[in-house]
């Protein structure tokens, strides 16, 4: 054997391992990869449309338990309540969701705020926003909270796309009741096409909203291009 | 007199239980974002029921035995929602009209329906203070490439090693042919 020839196993053995690290080393990158689930048509669910002034939505299966008020007749209203009551946090099971929960009001464009992104540990809170019902009250009480954030990296409703119907949400309020909600349909929009009375409008039941970002995230915006919802009813109330 | 003070109190309780009581302070903020205020028509609606609040409870004697005064001072909220509320859309007019006609109907014949009357309150709050569209709620760093550097690195080093691996492998076939 030449050493020419041995110059070129060595140099042969030398590009064979490069590739065999280059792609190991692309391998941990892909494994790394932890995208927010996303959901599909089997998450797609039921949503009662909102109510009209006369009022004809009805919740999914609204269960009337001993600590959930149940008068509400000649309201128009379909279902219990509860109390009005602020709403202090949430817990998600089924993502492994607990947070405390703060409250936002709206932009000057007419958003609804969100909690800071560069402000830990507010940045993987979820957030009330104060201007819609409390919690187990008629009408859809909404929450959000970030799906990641450039600093903390994947943040409190992460995987709030990997909800399914019939998956459980508590919202303990501060008069220590804790709401229980059922999720009914999990959703993604457009942002473009942001539904906001399917969302946000009235129901004549306790409802419940969860909203964080998904889709592609466009970096010129600094923004997701889509919305993921998770809608939810109240079945009971127990206390915290 | 004892019928006077349960119209009364049913009339607090009809406010208490209402959506904008707990945007005039009841809430336990834990931390709020500095934003813009809310739209103008929900924050005079929230500042109408704040002045509401207050009159019933700076009058509650003087309430309990002069009715008339009492039921002036409901009227006079129900014109202030209604003014409020002229600007608004259709859906918003329509609520506040049911608002107002329920409270001043329930009141004055002393028959206080609190579930209906919160019910009317929270669809008036919840059209006054719709958002407008989708929140943005997030940063990006899930999204596309989560960490660029290795798979550029992982990259750059496979694509080294089939170059050089062809390299070899060509000279080798050309030293063959000579």
């Amino acid at each position: 054997m030449t050493a020419w020839s041995k110059r070129r196993i060595a140099a042969l053995a030398g590009g064979v391992a490069l590739v065999a690290a280059g792609g190991s080393v692309l391998g941990v990158a892909v494994a790394a990869q932890g995208h927010a689930p996303q959901p599909g048509p089997a998450q797609a669910g039921a949503i009662p449309a909102p109510s009209s002034s006369d009022g004809n939505a009805s919740p999914a299966a609204v269960k009337p338990r001993s600590s959930v008020s149940a008068a509400t007749q000649g309201s128009g209203i379909q279902g219990p309540v509860l109390a009005q009551s602020t709403p202090v946090s949430i817990s998600i099971p089924a993502i492994a969701v607990t947070s405390r929960l703060m409250q936002v009001g709206l932009n000057a464009d007419g958003t609804i705020q969100v909690p800071p992104l560069n402000d830990p540990p507010f940045t993987n809170e979820a957030a009330w926003y104060k201007y819609s019902p409390t919690p187990g009250q008629p009408g859809p009480s909404i929450i959000e909270g970030h799906v990641d954030s450039a600093s903390e990296g994947p943040s409190v409703f992460f995987r709030l796309g990997a909800l399914k119907p019939g998956d459980l949400v508590t919202v303990t309020l501060a008069d220590r009741q804790v709401a229980v909600f059922k999720i009914t349909a999990v959703r993604q929009y457009p942002k473009s096409q942001f539904p906001t009375s399917t969302v946000y409008g009235f129901t004549n039941y306790p409802s419940l909203r969860l909203i964080t970002c998904g889709g592609s995230f466009d970096e010129q915006s600094g923004s997701y291009n889509s919305n993921v919802v998770a809608f939810a009813s109240l079945v009971s109330a127990h206390p915290g | 007199m004892r019928k006077t003070s349960r119209t009364l109190t049913a009339g607090f309780l009809a406010l208490g239980g209402s959506g904008f009581l707990l945007l005039s302070g009841a809430g336990t903020a834990q931390a709020t974002p500095a934003g813009a205020p809310a739209p103008a028509i929900c924050t005079q609606l929230l500042a109408a029921s704040k002045s509401y609040t207050a009159t019933l409870k700076g009058n509650e004697k003087k309430f309990e035995t002069d009715r008339t005064a009492y039921l002036a001072a409901v009227d006079n909220y129900g014109s202030e929602v209604t003014r409020i509320t002229s600007t608004g859309s259709p859906a918003l007019q329509s609520a506040a009209k049911t608002y107002v006609t329920d409270l001043e109907t329930e009141i004055a014949a002393s028959d206080i329906n609190q579930a209906r009357l919160n019910t009317d309150d929270d669809r008036m709050a919840v059209l006054a203070c719709t958002p407008t569209g989708a929140p943005r709620t997030g940063g990006g760093s899930s999204a596309g490439l989560q960490d660029p550097a290795l798979f550029g690195g992982g990259g750059a080093a496979a694509l080294a090693g089939l170059v050089i691996v062809g390299l070899t492998l060509r000279g080798r076939s050309r030293t063959s042919v000579e």
